[in-house]
């Protein structure tokens, strides 16, 4: 039992040392980041063009009463990380928007910088390819 | 994972496609035996893409088993649609883990990309016109 405890009570000094020892840490890191210049992310256009199409998407099959097809792009609206707008942009022909996105998302694919961005864009336009 | 590692994992998803399409024909006539024929082929001709890719790079590719076991017994027409269904279900798998793995604008990315475009579609005409609902993102690890 006095064994135990004793663990117990190391446990919680080392605890406590570890957050008085992060804070200090933290503050210095966020002192730099201040100065650091930002990269661009060079997937952002691509993504961005991409969330675009799934708004327009979700939004006319939504519209349209597709309920199935709405949430299929909302599904790849959040992938994206987007959320649809309140007054979001409507395709008038989504059929067609969905079989012309598919080579442009494949490309954006190939071209993407980082390999999970990749996956995402090209798993969207297997998905309207699918759709056809 | 590494583009060699999701290379040879995508060669052993081709060589159970291809004996898993060549099974499924067995039990399938008009239509569905046509493109399961047709799937067979394409499969092979991945299958030897991704062994020259693996040689590329100086490794041996994993050759086929002699045989494999199904998920489940395929005694009939439906039970082989199903197969079918899994074996492109499982190639929509490795070929995002390809995507994810290779570098911008190569030709593993490449292949990764089509594949994925190909297995989605076909999943899509084993699962059958709205019988049952694919999976928004084809591939996504879950």
């Amino acid at each position: 039992m006095a064994d135990s405890a004793s663990m117990r009570s190391a446990r919680v000094t080392v605890s406590r040392r570890t957050i008085l020892l992060a804070a200090p840490s933290a503050m210095v890191v966020a002192g730099c980041r201040d100065h650091r210049p930002v990269k661009p992310d060079p997937d952002a256009a691509a993504v961005a063009a991409a969330r675009d199409t799934e708004q327009r998407l979700a939004a006319a099959y939504d519209a349209a009463g597709d309920a199935r097809r709405r949430d299929e792009h909302l599904a790849h609206l959040q992938a994206l990380g987007g959320v649809m707008p309140t007054a979001p942009p409507s395709a008038s022909d989504p059929a067609t928007l969905t079989r012309t996105s598919a080579p442009l998302l494949q490309s954006a694919a190939i071209e993407a910088y980082a390999g999970p961005v990749a996956a995402v864009l090209a798993s969207i336009a297997a998905a309207h390819l699918a759709a056809r | 994972m590494t583009v060699v590692e999701a290379l040879q994992a995508a060669l052993a998803v081709e060589h159970q496609a291809g004996y898993g399409y060549g099974l499924a024909a067995a039990h399938l006539a008009g239509k569905p035996y046509t493109a399961a024929l047709a799937a067979l082929a394409d499969t092979e001709s991945r299958r030897d893409r991704l062994a020259d890719l693996l040689r590329q790079r100086g490794l041996t590719p994993a050759p086929a088993a002699p045989a494999y076991v199904p998920p489940a017994p395929v005694t009939d027409a439906s039970t082989a649609t199903a197969l079918c269904l899994r074996l492109e279900h499982a190639a929509e798998g490795a070929a995002w883990d390809l995507i994810a793995a290779a570098s911008p604008g190569d030709e593993v990315r490449r292949l990764g990309v089509t594949w994925l475009g190909v297995a989605a579609s076909r999943a899509a005409r084993w699962a059958g016109a709205g019988a049952v609902a694919e999976p928004p993102l084809p591939g996504q690890p879950s």
